[in-house]
């Protein structure tokens, strides 16, 4: 059963109609067999996000989707620093990037969809003065940020 | 914000966690509300913040400014 209503399909190929630069995004998940295995990860919400980024990546030909197997990839999730399922990865041509855990839905999607718009062209909204303070900062920063879908 | 220093700086990584699908990982790091922004594990705030103070937590998060300095 498709997740965007025909009205949903319609708006986001809008917002997506004016981007530039291709933008991957990557799923990390483990997929779900209905049955219960003594000691498989549950993914509760894996096979939702799967379909709803399969959904969306066919309303823009400047979106593609890589899915990755989180157990049997492991190298692959590694290098990315991917430690749970679902994640979802939005990878811009210049190395920027943003990883969501967890299936991006509610205030999240537009999150996402936002993120999408502002990688593949290639521009942020920040300041000059915050580009410059964490330009001059050499050190990794690792900003962690929780929400809920609401 | 958080996002767009993310794209726009290699030295940055920002991940959203869904605090209801990890409540282990939400639970190690006190979310008792949402947004919770939490910097290289140190240091923390809740809610939306203005830009100058996001940029004031994370030197402070790197050591470049002093605890003390902290505004909560």
């Amino acid at each position: 059963m498709a997740i965007f209503s025909p009205q949903d399909r319609e708006e986001i190929s809008k917002l997506l109609a004016g981007l530039i630069e291709p933008v991957r995004l990557l799923l990390f998940t483990i997929p779900q067999s209905g049955l219960i295995v003594p000691g498989r990860t549950v993914c509760e919400t894996c096979d939702d996000t799967q379909n709803l980024m399969q959904e969306l990546v066919e309303l823009s030909d400047k979106l593609s989707l890589e899915i990755h197997h989180f157990e049997r990839e492991p190298e692959v999730a590694q290098r990315y620093g991917v430690e749970r399922v679902p994640s979802v990865l939005v990878l811009g041509p210049e190395g920027g990037r943003v990883r969501f855990s967890g299936a991006p839905v509610g205030r999240e999607f537009g999150s996402l969809l936002q993120d999408i718009q502002l990688i593949s062209r290639g521009e942020t909204l920040l300041e000059p003065a915050t580009r410059e303070a964490i330009g001059a900062i050499t050190t990794p920063i690792n900003i962690r940020v929780f929400v809920t879908p609401t | 914000m958080a996002h767009q220093m993310a794209m726009e700086f290699e030295h940055v990584h920002a991940d959203v966690i869904e605090a209801n699908e990890f409540p282990e990982m939400a639970g190690y790091f006190g979310v008792d509300g949402v947004p919770k922004v939490i910097i290289n594990d140190r240091l923390e705030f809740s809610g939306a913040i203005p830009e100058e103070s996001f940029v004031e937590a994370i030197r402070q998060a790197v050591g470049l400014i002093g605890e003390t300095e902290q505004t909560e």
